[in-house]
């Protein structure tokens, strides 16, 4: 399910790369035969770590904040998704994971249900409908968050 | 102006609802079924999702899913494109209800014009010219044969709910009327759930000229001159062409009017087509499209209006961006719908895409949504790309088809690539004489034999 994107914005105070630094470096590690090497100044460190093919360069920005992150993406599907007992959603609607908003969720990871258990609703148009544990087994992940939209075939949870 | 709309079809015209949108500023939402997750349509959308397994009656025709995809998106509109539930007025009352705005007429009128006889009554009152026929469904022998000899034969036997050209049975003589009757019937019953038949006059030449209009809902309405899709293959468009190469100004400014006329006493909302035959200067009204049609490209290059765009607008309130006298016709546009067939045996050949090559240039277009990769699903219809070009005149148009038909390669697949390339270099149609029995005759004599090819 694809869900709209924001543009994240440019990292403030991002230090321009320094080349001749990087390269400098690399030479040294071949040179001198080291596996790698480190150096910060001021708010750059370079840490130059040599492959057994091509010198591999990582340049961490020391002071720098971290980039502010997109708008939180409700779950890519993780790869446990493809596992067998994944419970896929048939249909599209809201998911959620407990009854109603005052009770406990259906299910919690380690929960060992029996086929035909109900594990979780979606909720298309005000009607509710039951998710049944297609098998017996234990929760071994949920993949959705309560009140999160989902598609059909959308992975909700995991049983073993 | 709408904030989000969600595109309720796959392929070509849902890529098309797309580009229309964003150059609106409004978001779009792509359903999909779990066969159409890598169209390109659905890569440039801003949200997606999947809404059921291939098979249409459980995604792009599933009501439901449609109405839950709007729901948890927050779509405030939908746009049914062509075919599936575009023409289905209970898909659009039930929008209503749940206060989505289906860019479409309204569902009366809808269900007026799927209705084909209620239709013809209708139109005939609001002044369109009608073929010859039965004032309702004949229900027996006798009634048939009363009308069809005052009609004179010969006669057609069309299914009421049919439409597309399916659902007709030829009667040339009283002695045929009772067969064509009995199949006519069992075919409308098993195709359409409904066995009532008419009678109307059987044209033997006639070309399929249709009028494009634009009504704004409450009572404004333009033409946008016609489309000659004459060529046909088992009653399929495969080319089409504006202005018709029979019409002069005059006939085409006449039977405009009297179309936008005919929607401006009906009320009529959004983009529609008025399709008739035409035979020796008379037009007789076949049937109405209350949606965008396939071929809708051909009149933007020759007007240069974005037909969605008008729609979009159209069901967000705003008035016609056009008066009549602003509409003007420049030049002649050719479309080819190229399917996954083989030219000549029309086999369908869906499959991956190895290589992808649109022809570009100067008044050339392509609408599609395949790329290079892309693999055709085979549970629906076989377009692979609509090729339009627009010259200043038709022998312009003619030639920079031809010369980008040479141009366009689609590797992997079989397309009708080959079956353009034969048409746009024969002699009738670069004289523009043919009609509507041209190409089933071409190919029946061997026009894509070996030989010929």
């Amino acid at each position: 399910m694809k869900h709209p994107e924001s543009k994240p914005e440019s990292v403030p105070g991002e230090a321009a790369i320094d080349t001749g630094l990087v390269e400098t470096l690399g030479e040294l590690v071949t040179r001198l035969g080291l596996s790698e090497i480190e150096i910060e100044r001021g708010d750059l460190r370079v840490r130059v770590v040599r492959q057994l093919s091509a010198p591999v360069q990582a340049v961490v920005p020391v002071a720098a904040p971290p980039p502010p992150q997109a708008a939180p993406r409700p779950q890519e599907p993780a790869p446990v998704s493809e596992a067998p007992g994944t419970v896929k959603s048939p249909m599209v609607g809201t998911a959620y994971l407990r009854p109603s908003p005052e009770s406990s969720p259906f299910v919690e990871i380690g929960s060992r249900v029996k086929a035909g258990e109900k594990v979780l609703l979606v909720e298309a148009m005000k009607t509710f409908n039951e998710i049944l544990a297609p098998h017996d087994g234990t929760v071994t992940a949920i993949l959705v968050e309560d009140g999160q939209p989902v598609e059909y075939g959308q992975p909700l949870l995991v049983i073993e | 102006m709408f904030d989000k709309i969600l595109i309720a079809n796959r392929g070509e015209i849902a890529l098309r609802i797309l580009r229309a949108a964003k150059e609106l500023g409004i978001s779009t939402v792509a359903v999909h079924s779990t066969a159409d997750a890598d169209a390109m349509h659905v890569k440039l959308a801003d949200e997606s999702v999947c809404i059921g397994p291939p098979p249409a009656r459980s995604s792009y025709l599933n009501i439901p899913a449609l109405l839950a995809a709007c729901e948890i998106t927050g779509a405030e509109a939908l746009h049914p494109g062509y075919g599936f539930l575009a023409e289905n007025a209970r898909f659009a009352e039930i929008l209503a209800d749940h206060h989505i705005v289906f860019i479409g007429p309204k569902a009366e009128h809808i269900r007026l014009m799927g209705d084909k006889i209620a239709a013809k009554a209708t139109v005939q009152r609001l002044g369109i010219p009608c073929v010859p026929g039965s004032p309702g469904p004949v229900t027996n022998e006798n009634e048939a044969g009363a009308v069809a000899r005052a009609i004179g034969y010969p006669v057609l036997v069309k299914a009421a709910a049919g439409g597309g050209g399916r659902g007709m049975k030829v009667a040339r003589t009283p002695d045929d009327l009772p067969a064509a009757l009995e199949m006519a019937r069992t075919e409308a019953k098993a195709a359409f759930g409904d066995g009532s038949v008419y009678l109307e006059k059987f044209l033997e030449k006639p070309r399929h000229i249709e009028v494009q209009i634009l009504g704004d809902g409450r009572g404004k309405a333009i033409h946008l001159g016609e489309r000659d899709c004459s060529l046909q293959r088992r009653h399929q468009k495969v080319w089409e062409e504006s202005p018709s190469p029979a019409l002069n100004p005059s006939q085409r400014a006449e039977i405009g009017e009297i179309c936008a006329a005919a929607m401006r006493k009906l009320g009529y909302s959004g983009a529609g087509t008025i399709e008739f035959l035409y035979e020796e200067s008379r037009f007789y009204f076949i049937e109405m499209n209350t949606r965008i049609q396939v071929e809708h490209p051909v009149t933007e290059m020759v007007t240069g209006l974005d037909l969605v765009n008008e729609q979009i607008r159209i069901a967000a309130g705003s008035p016609l961006t056009l008066t009549q006298d602003d509409v003007s016709f420049h030049g002649h546009a050719i479309e080819c719908r190229i399917n996954a067939e083989h030219a000549a045996t029309f086999r369908p050949s869906p499959g991956k895409i190895a290589y992808y090559h649109p022809p570009g240039g100067l008044g050339v277009r392509v609408d599609s949504a395949v790329y290079a990769g892309y693999t055709i699903p085979s549970n629906y219809d076989s377009l692979v790309a609509k090729l339009i070009v627009h010259g200043r005149t038709r022998n312009e148009a003619l030639m920079r088809l031809r010369r980008s038909l040479d141009e366009f390669i689609v590797d992997g697949i079989d397309t009708t690539i080959p079956l353009f390339q034969t048409l746009v270099r024969n002699a009738d149609v670069q004289n523009g004489v043919y009609d509507i029995h041209w190409l089933e005759k071409f190919l029946a004599s061997g026009g894509m034999s070996e030989d010929a090819l």
